[in-house]
């Protein structure tokens, strides 16, 4: 398990808070997407999970341990960052040589099958591969570390469709083969459902939402109803984004189902009417981030960044 | 084939459910037959194994599957039954049309024709068949 407690880091160069305060635990088997425009500081805080950086406030545990100088924890972690990082002029081959080195469960066999599988030529040199290519090459190797904990910053944004899809089931695998735990960042909200089960969202520093999907999703609807007559919904439901057409009612509120289609029940009771239709619809996830960041008042610019297309 | 569009509107887990009861009612799935295994299916859509974990429970929560201990997942529904469920479900969503239609003040006849008029296209009811049948 992951858990981090209270945690702060100041870079001292700019003198700026990159993270303020941060509480979270990650448990074991998870994939957790960590959602952020540029500069929240979602890479800060995978450095510090990887044991890179040094927070100056506060802890981080990886199965009750500290990280940072910690080489037997450090072995469990493979961290996927989003500078690409390779010795100069190596080949997959050398890359694969020296992380065997580095890392305890290092399996050369892993490497050799995925280099298969994705089609990459160990021997040639990396810096003669595309983007892609390389960042599919990261994945080979990360994989082949037999991570328990795998950290990945937006790993997924820089390759095509198929190749995405490829990588992420050779990723997901390993998380329901063996638990392994993932911590996906992105600042695009759009394709994370496929990959994470949690969201964590990071706003200058803050964690402003930490939720797992299905409890996110289990609890808020769109619902659609129609009354017989004017029903009132204030006083009986907190309802948002409220469309009116006709006799059709349409908004969005917080609650299971049954619990909204009963209040809608009240509702109408109270106007002295009946409901003739009712349909809870589940929320997309960026309509679910949309309503918990306009709930707390927080202005649409985030989200607005983060469901625009990547480029 | 078990498929996911990640512009669809619905969960993903949903999206599975409905594929694999769509393959059952079309026959592609027949009782008995073997589901890929949570890892198998999470591999090859790319998607967290605990989605796809949600929705094989659900089918199994609903008897469309059935998971034999140390065996794996099977189809357990026929397909007569899961096409039963299917007619209750457009059941549901044309009476909850025919309600929108109603607030809008759109008559029945108008909703007849509208029928009539898509058998004519899909070349049902002796009506001239066209290219496709969409009309832009």
């Amino acid at each position: 398990m992951i858990e981090i407690k209270n945690l702060s880091k100041t870079y001292e160069s700019s003198g700026t808070r990159s993270l303020d305060g941060i509480t979270m635990n990650v448990k074991d088997g998870s994939v957790l997407g960590l959602i952020g425009t540029n500069g929240a500081g979602k890479s800060t805080l995978l450095r510090i999970l990887a044991g890179i950086y040094r927070q100056d406030e506060g802890e981080v545990l990886i199965d009750g341990q500290e990280v940072f100088d910690n080489n037997s924890v450090k072995s469990t972690i493979a961290y996927i960052s989003d500078d690409q990082l390779f010795l100069p002029s190596s080949t997959l081959g050398d890359m694969s040589r020296f992380y065997a080195n580095l890392y305890r469960n290092y399996s050369a066999e892993s490497f050799d099958r995925l280099v298969k599988e994705f089609g990459l030529d160990p021997n040639r040199k990396v810096n003669t591969f595309s983007k892609g290519m390389r960042r599919q090459g990261e994945v080979i190797l990360a994989l082949s570390i037999c991570p328990k904990y795998l950290l990945c910053d937006e790993t997924f944004d820089g390759l095509d469709p198929i190749m995405r899809e490829f990588a992420a089931g050779k990723i997901m695998s390993e998380v329901a083969r063996r638990g392994m735990t993932v911590i996906l960042s992105s600042h695009n909200l759009r394709e994370m459902e496929q990959f994470c089960d949690g969201m964590a969202l990071i706003h200058g520093g803050k964690l402003l939402i930490n939720k797992s999907i299905d409890e996110m999703r289990d609890n808020i609807y769109r619902c659609q109803a129609v009354f017989t007559g004017e029903a009132a919904l204030d006083g009986v439901i907190d309802a948002h984004s409220v469309k009116r057409t006709g006799k059709l009612v349409s908004f969005i509120a917080t609650g299971t189902a049954e619990e909204l289609e009963a209040k809608v029940k009240t509702a109408a009771e109270r106007s002295l009417c009946s409901v003739t239709y009712f349909e809870a619809l589940p929320l997309t996830l960026e309509e679910m981030f949309s309503y918990e960041l306009n709930s707390r008042g927080l202005n649409k610019l985030i989200y607005k960044e983060l469901t625009e297309d990547v480029g | 084939m078990i498929n996911v569009d990640y512009k669809d509107r619905r969960p993903i887990y949903v999206q599975i459910i409905d594929s694999v009861k769509m393959m059952i009612s079309t026959g592609a799935l027949s009782r008995n037959e073997k589901l890929p295994s949570v890892r198998a299916l999470s591999m090859e859509l790319g998607i967290n194994p605990n989605t796809i974990q949600r929705a094989y429970s659900e089918l199994e929560r609903q008897g469309v599957i059935a998971t034999v201990q140390g065996k794996g997942v099977f189809v357990y529904s026929t397909s007569e039954s899961v096409n039963e469920e299917k007619k209750r479900e457009i059941a549901q969503k044309i009476s909850a049309l025919y309600v929108e239609a109603e607030s809008l003040g759109i008559e029945r006849e108008e909703l007849e024709r509208l029928i009539s008029e898509y058998d004519k296209r899909a070349g049902k009811n002796g009506g001239a068949p066209e290219n496709g049948g969409s009309d832009k």
